[in-house]
């Protein structure tokens, strides 16, 4: 996570050591004696403050994609997708008590305003270019409209999968290793050509009028 | 008579006259066959029950990994599922899809800090083939070739998930009571548990190997502890063929021999000596070579021989014992092929069962060399092990036979008389067996 930035850092320090969120950025700055005016300036609310600290690990994750080697070698959208959620998981470790406190007051991230919000956005950008090469090279079908939607079934494969690791007791959490490998694998299985598309287009033929 | 053969007791020989017989061709006659067995004795009366058959069956397909295991073995113990049958299930339960190469480089991250490429010189993060619960990729590392096993994640904890699912399977299938179930299941909790352990695997295949090293045309893997962890084990990349290729390639009656004698030794030595053993004569755990030599794989399933279960079972092979009507019958109680609670014709049936059996195993010691091309001492196995499936009395027991310790080693003893007979090897019996028990084999 960003060291650079001492509020963000301490907020997840006391988060996790308390097991609970703070009332009130007040309450946050008289624990951790940072000046609350300061805490104001720059994070309208707490809840800021968790999105961004949750924006790190992800750009963190993206940082460390970017400088591997084993990463620059793979050559389909599915290794790819799969090595940005095992490097992702290994970076959210960094944090899990921390996101344990958030996941156990509300549950499911799914909310808009949940702290997986400002992330949504950055990752559907960073899955985007992957998306088309994959369609580019036919390993995902175009399937016009509908192809819109595909990063986000990914941001959902995400969402899923922090969930079901905040809820893994498994050791070294190996049950959502293998929980991405099956939901990736599925959700490829969707994206690439398939009885979908003979499908359709068997039907568009058969619709035609000679 | 030697000890090793008084482990395979009646039920063992059923599996390996089905196995035989069958060549592992499955058909549906088979099923149909079989499947009347899996009908509750009870049941057994109505014409046909086969929908019921069906159902546990159909049961019993739907099982994965280990509780699929667990459900096979304890079918092949009871004669109740063929083993060509429960083989096949096996291989294909077991196809899982290979892992990802990125979760690949996860599992070494998590257990060295770092992607394979940077452990290794060279790192192929394509597998080579799947083992039981993991996955083989070949590496290279200062110019030494190098096989690394990569365990699928999970497997360690769904071990005991699956055993809590098979379990009521098991009492519905056997009809047996819950001590009795108890009984084997701890057994094989604890193989099976130890199976996913590969820091385990790694000091036994070490301990195993350094105490076989002696033995003449086996050749076992130099294993690499700095490089293997919890889920990753790396050893020397050995050079050989799976044993359907090796005899794809028709080779000559004396490598047979070799390599059939290797496996024997390693065996014997083990039980008698070591009196502990790798207890998987699977043929996937070996590798066959022009030279008849033969290469040891995988150590996940090693059985320790406790010293009092030996000394039943040796003791119950002894030549003076057999002749002794009342002393043979105390060793059947005490190794749990009679009950207290048996009726007099119940104790006869079964003493009856395990003599013949123990005549008929014993064959290949009586001789102090044997052939095991020989398809008549197979079909007379398979003969006895029909006659026996017809027996009501073993069909309608509801109570396990046979001790828990013998439950691996009837398995290992059944996987290597295939093994031997698919070689059509020629072996010399008596290597490794203690002093006294060679003195007292009959003369041939």
């Amino acid at each position: 996570m960003n060291q650079a930035d001492p509020i963000r850092h301490a907020y997840a320090q006391w988060v996790a050591a308390h097991g609970k969120r703070p009332a009130s950025i007040q309450e946050f700055a008289a624990a951790s004696g940072i000046d609350a005016a300061d805490i104001s300036s720059r994070y309208a609310s707490l809840r800021v403050i968790e999105q961004t600290v949750f924006l790190d690990l992800f750009l963190e994750t993206l940082r460390r994609l970017r400088s591997s080697p084993e990463y620059a070698s793979y050559e389909t959208a599915q290794e790819q997708i799969l090595a940005l959620m095992y490097t992702w998981l290994e970076v959210l470790g960094q944090q899990r008590a921390f996101l344990l406190v958030l996941h156990q007051e509300e549950g499911l991230p799914y909310q808009p305003e949940g702290y997986t919000a400002l992330t949504a956005g950055p990752f559907r950008q960073w899955v985007q270019p992957l998306l088309q090469d994959g369609i580019d090279r036919g390993e995902i079908a175009a399937r016009m409209a509908l192809s819109q939607w595909y990063q986000d079934a990914l941001w959902a494969n995400a969402l899923v999968m922090l969930r079901f690791w905040l809820n893994d007791r498994s050791r070294n959490s190996e049950r959502t290793d293998a929980a991405v490998e099956k939901l990736v694998r599925f959700t490829f299985d969707l994206l690439r050509p398939n009885a979908l598309d003979s499908g359709l287009d068997l039907i568009r033929f058969l619709i035609q009028k000679p | 008579m030697s000890e090793e053969q008084s482990n395979i007791p009646a039920s063992k020989i059923e599996r390996a006259s089905r196995f035989v017989r069958t060549g592992f061709k499955v058909g549906g006659n088979y099923l149909r066959h079989y499947s009347r067995r899996l009908v509750e004795p009870e049941l057994d009366r109505s014409a046909l029950d086969e929908q019921n058959a069906a159902d546990i069956y159909k049961t019993l397909s739907e099982l994965k990994g280990s509780a699929l295991k667990v459900a096979q073995m304890l079918s092949m113990d009871r004669g109740i599922m063929p083993a060509a049958f429960s083989e096949q299930f096996t291989q294909a339960q077991y196809q899982a899809p290979p892992l990802s190469g990125p979760l690949v480089v996860r599992t070494f991250r998590q257990y060295f800090g770092v992607a394979p490429s940077e452990l290794y010189d060279e790192f192929d993060p394509r597998a080579v083939h799947a083992a039981s619960i993991g996955q083989v990729h070949r590496a290279r590392k200062d110019g030494t070739e190098l096989a690394v096993k990569i365990q699928y994640p999970g497997v360690a904890d769904s071990v005991v998930s699956d055993l809590r699912i098979v379990r009521p399977l098991a009492r519905q299938l056997f009809g047996w009571k819950d001590r009795d179930l108890d009984h084997y299941f701890e057994e094989i909790e604890s193989r099976l548990v130890e199976e996913t352990d590969y820091r385990l695997e790694l000091s036994r295949g070490m301990e195993i190997a350094s105490s076989c090293s002696r033995l003449d045309g086996l050749v076992f893997p130099e294993y690499y502890p700095a490089l293997s962890g919890e889920r990753v084990i790396t050893m020397r990349w050995l050079d050989g063929l799976h044993l359907d290729q090796f005899l794809a390639g028709n080779p000559p009656q004396a490598v047979r021999d070799r390599a059939g004698q290797a496996l024997w030794d390693f065996y014997n030595y083990q039980v008698h000596v070591l009196r502990l053993m790798h207890a998987d004569a699977h043929p996937g755990n070996f590798l066959f070579r022009p030279d008849g030599t033969v290469a040891v794989l995988d150590f996940g399933c090693v059985k320790q021989i406790p010293s009092a279960f030996y000394d039943l079972y040796f003791s119950l092979l002894h030549p003076a014992i057999l002749a002794d009507e009342a002393a043979f019958l105390r060793g059947c109680r005490a190794a749990r092929i009679v009950m207290d609670d048996d009726s007099p014709e119940e104790v006869a049936t079964y003493t009856g069962i395990f003599r013949d059996a123990l005549r008929l195993v014993l064959q290949p010691f009586h001789q102090g060399s044997f052939d095991f091309g020989d398809e008549a001492y197979f079909d007379a196995i398979y003969a006895y092990g029909e006659r026996m499936g017809r027996n009501p009395a073993i069909r309608n027991s509801r109570t396990p036979r046979g001790d828990k310790d013998g439950l691996y080693l009837n398995r290992t003893y059944f996987g290597l008389f295939t093994i031997l007979n698919r070689l059509k090897a020629r072996i010399e019996t008596l290597r490794y067996l203690p002093g006294p028990l060679q003195a007292q084999q009959p003369a041939s």
